[in-house]
């Protein structure tokens, strides 16, 4: 989004005669990028559809403690962030499962999965992302597939640059590894 | 292998029809500020009136103000700063004496 019209948004959405309307702005413009975010990490487009739910309601609630120190987008995005490893986490606790039972239940769900449509290649390429650390995954999906710069990642998820990179290079040679393995 | 190379990006994931047209219009439903009619907030106000009323003459039943001391007068000051503590004492104590010797006369 332009900075004129980001920084234009964020006025109305601090005029409480036009924060209706400009909240309806802010969803329209963002609800793609951050419902394939928070999909790529829960795969279900039920619960992805519950969370990005949760992240704009959150958002709408705390629009009077956003400061506008950081980028609208970025904001959100870390809300989503935080939404989907509560999530994963409440999963792990509800069917009291491990981390790796839990990828393991996500990874046959998508195999019946009605809303996936990828190829035998693509669903092997989930299967690998899937055997990564939830946050290590984070990392990936935003880097490989949402092609964000190491330094918004960093805003987003409040770790270093230099970590992101080295947690980018495991993920990569883990995927790999599973995949020489698998095809 | 090179990841970027091997696999395209394009995304395998899929959303029902008019997904996210729904989605949008939700929201829209669910953060739309809620207008109340006139005579609703004439029927709020009204009520939160008679609850003001009622806890001040609850207030007033429960708690009954007490009545307020007099101010001595005048006379009756200068008549008080006459006598000194001792003898109003003798004279009362003289006071009791004086209606019970009478008040066991007349039971004999």
């Amino acid at each position: 989004m332009e900075k004129m019209i980001e920084e234009k948004l964020m006025d109305d959405l601090k005029n409480p005669q036009r924060r209706s309307r400009a909240f309806g702005q802010l969803v329209k413009e963002y609800q793609q990028p951050i419902y394939w975010h928070i999909r790529k990490m829960v795969l279900s487009h039920d619960d992805a559809n519950d969370i990005l739910q949760n992240t704009f309601l959150k958002a709408w609630s705390a629009l009077d403690t956003f400061r506008g120190e950081s980028k609208l987008s970025t904001w959100l995005f870390r809300i989503a962030v935080n939404e989907s490893l509560t999530f994963l986490t409440s999963q792990r606790e509800k069917f009291n499962v491990s981390i790796d039972e839990l990828q393991e239940n996500l990874s046959q769900s998508l195999e019946a999965d009605a809303y996936f449509s990828g190829d035998e290649v693509q669903l092997q390429f989930q299967k690998a992302i899937l055997t990564l650390p939830e946050k290590q995954r984070l990392v990936f999906n935003m880097k490989y597939f949402d092609n964000l710069k190491y330094e918004e990642m960093e805003e987003i998820l409040g770790t270093s640059v230099g970590a992101l990179k080295a947690s980018y290079h495991h993920a990569v040679k883990k995927i790999e590894q599973f995949l020489l393995r698998e095809i | 292998m090179d990841l970027n190379n091997y696999f395209d990006k394009s995304n395998p994931f899929t959303v029902p029809e008019n997904y996210f047209q729904d989605f949008q219009a939700k929201m829209e439903r669910m953060t739309r500020p809620v207008t109340f009619p006139w005579y609703r907030q004439v029927r709020s106000w009204a009520a939160i009136a008679a609850a003001v009323a009622g806890i001040v003459i609850g207030t007033h039943f429960m708690f009954p103000t007490q009545p307020a001391v007099q101010p001595l007068t005048e006379e009756e000051n200068y008549v008080l700063s006459q006598v000194d503590e001792p003898a109003l004492a003798d004279y009362l104590a003289s006071m009791d004496q004086s209606t019970t010797s009478s008040s066991s006369q007349e039971t004999k």
